[in-house]
């Protein structure tokens, strides 16, 4: 969690001061107004992670897996709860940060009220999207301990694509197009462009098509690789 | 009556990739990998009822493990069927996960950095206890298990022992009508192993569940089990009651003999098995046990003597080499 505030501290200090430098805007934001994209950053950021792909295999190892397995439950709950209750404990951090940022920073954005309910299920969606694509990723753990350069090349798009490291409005506009057919861009950038008000409604509709649609995917292809990877498990014996 | 668990020709088959050291074999292994097959359980049948305690006497690798984990659903057949309760484990269906435990020695189930309690609400929501039962469930457990201070301790602050039995009781809140108990006294001082025997005796009178306890302790077979399945090297050598294999192998003791002068021939005192590094291990039936080590003691310089109840590896050797029993 330190790690989430240093790094859109980072972000903030150093795209203000871009947007400065060019006289006031970068990529369609005011210099207010991308400080206010990395404040409100935060919250979505914390909000939608979770899963450490790297966790699974470790947990293989130490057999805590056998564990999960004997459960009458799925074993892709088993971290559910306990990632939303941290996710509960560092927005106690989290959010007196960003008041305290906003002070320094002084952003500009705008709270529109449909925008904000929608942000709800957004938020939700994003959130289940992300952990069923991370654990789709954690479940290539039972077929080979060897990705970690794969892991690697994922975060790597991811970072570009979601809008983490900068708006997605920065991007020449072939990669914006890429970045609407990826589903880092509603993991991430919808719902905080919904947060920042600066979603039209056809928009919003777009995004919730696409953020269902990915999920559709997602759960698909996560339930096609966990009946093989319970097979290959219960094969080799973890 | 139908049987609890009903295993037919089951067999497990790993494939096992070998390779031998050094760099040239390592490269090697890059294009060509060689496998093994290692048959740890070749077609093996028995049956049992609900209500029994079985045990499953054999030495390490011998596929009691292995056995155990297939029928928990955690290992899939590579041959022959088993069925316990009616279900097939590898199906992992709801209602049969609800129905078992299985226990091991490392497994780790409860929550690290909360008391056990805590953990033990989150089961009660796993498998849906009812409430009522569940708050008398916990209460007994804590009560037969001395655990009332145990359970309000972050788990990663307790001891081996004071750890296995709060994982005991947690792994069986559910009331599980069969448990499948893998080595669970092991590492534990004896007087836990026995608190712990206890336990699952009286869980089993109390609710007719059925066991299977694996362990390579004669003692933990003898306080539970009537009935004794021995597995070595991934068959069945023997399938009957304690007091039958009781009788027949353990009616010899280990005697070990540090003589003094080592390079004594000592083969006219008994039939010896063993003689390395000084010391000599004699195989003597039990009533000859004081005569032997009396005279032995009257006649030679002894620096050290021992008297042992034979490790279970002596027995299934003796076995093994004599055949399988019927």
């Amino acid at each position: 969690m330190v790690g989430l505030l240093v790094e859109s501290l980072i972000y903030l200090v150093v795209w203000t001061t871009v947007s400065e430098a060019r006289g006031g805007e970068v990529g369609g934001f005011s210099t207010d107004e991308i400080a206010g994209y990395f404040i409100a950053w935060m919250f979505v950021r914390n909000v939608t992670t979770g899963w450490s792909p790297y966790a699974m295999e470790w947990r293989i190892r130490r057999g805590d897996f056998n564990s999960l397995l004997l459960r009458p439950v799925h074993p892709i709950f088993a971290d559910t709860s306990e990632m939303l209750a941290s996710k509960a404990v560092a927005m106690i951090t989290v959010v007196p940060a960003m008041i305290a940022l906003a002070l320094v920073f002084k952003p500009r954005f705008e709270l529109v009220p449909w925008s904000l309910l929608a942000l709800i299920p957004a938020l939700v969606l994003a959130f289940v999207l992300r952990y069923v694509l991370m654990y789709v990723l954690a479940l290539t753990a039972f077929w080979t301990t060897r990705l970690g350069g794969l892991f690697e090349l994922w975060y790597g798009v991811e970072f570009f694509f979601s809008g983490r490291v900068a708006p997605l409005t920065v991007l020449p506009e072939w990669a914006q197009q890429v970045a609407n057919l990826l589903p880092f861009k509603w993991m991430f950038y919808f719902p905080l462009e919904l947060l920042l008000g600066r979603s039209q409604p056809d928009e919003m509709l777009f995004g919730f098509a696409m953020q269902v649609l990915w999920l559709t995917v997602m759960v698909l292809l996560m339930r096609f690789v966990w009946q093989r990877a319970a097979r290959r498990y219960a094969a080799v014996g973890g | 009556m139908s049987a609890a668990v009903s295993v037919h020709d089951l067999s497990k088959t790993y494939i096992v990739h070998e390779r031998s050291s050094g760099v040239r074999a390592a490269v090697r292994g890059i294009f060509r990998r060689e496998k093994k097959e290692v048959k740890a359980v070749q077609a093996i049948n028995f049956e049992i009822q609900p209500g029994e305690i079985v045990g499953f006497l054999g030495p390490n690798g011998a596929g009691k493990t292995t056995t155990l984990k297939m029928l928990s659903g955690l290992l899939y057949p590579t041959g022959g069927e088993a069925r316990v309760l009616g279900h097939l484990p590898h199906l992992r269906e709801r209602q049969y996960l609800r129905q078992i435990t299985l226990v091991t020695g490392q497994r780790n189930q409860l929550i690290w950095d909360i008391p056990a309690a805590d953990s033990y609400d989150l089961f009660q929501a796993i498998y849906e206890i009812d409430p009522a039962l569940y708050k008398r469930t916990v209460d007994e457990f804590v009560e037969i298990l001395d655990m009332k201070d145990l359970v309000r301790k972050p788990v990663r602050n307790l001891s081996l022992g004071e750890r296995m039995k709060v994982e005991i009781a947690g792994s069986m809140l559910h009331h599980p009508r069969v448990l499948f108990l893998d080595e669970p006294t092991l590492g534990l001082d004896v007087p836990m192993q026995r608190r712990i025997r206890k336990f699952i005796a009286e869980y089993n009178q109390r609710e007719g569940a059925t066991v299977l306890l694996s362990s390579h302790y004669m003692a933990d077979v003898e306080a539970l089990c009537r009935r004794v399945i021995v597995i070595h090297q991934g068959g069945i050598l023997f399938d009957g009651d304690l007091s039958a294999l009781a009788a027949r192998f353990t009616s010899h003791k280990k005697v070990i003999v540090k003589p003094a002068d080592q390079s004594l021939d000592l083969s006219g005192y008994g039939e010896i098995v063993e003689s390395e590094l000084g010391s000599v291990s004699f195989r003597v039936p039990k009533s000859e046990v004081p005569g032997m080590t009396a005279r032995l003691l009257a006649e030679v310089p002894i620096v050290d003597l021992a008297v042992e109840d034979p490790p279970i590896e002596d027995v299934i050797d003796v076995v093994f080499a004599k055949g399988a029993i019927d």
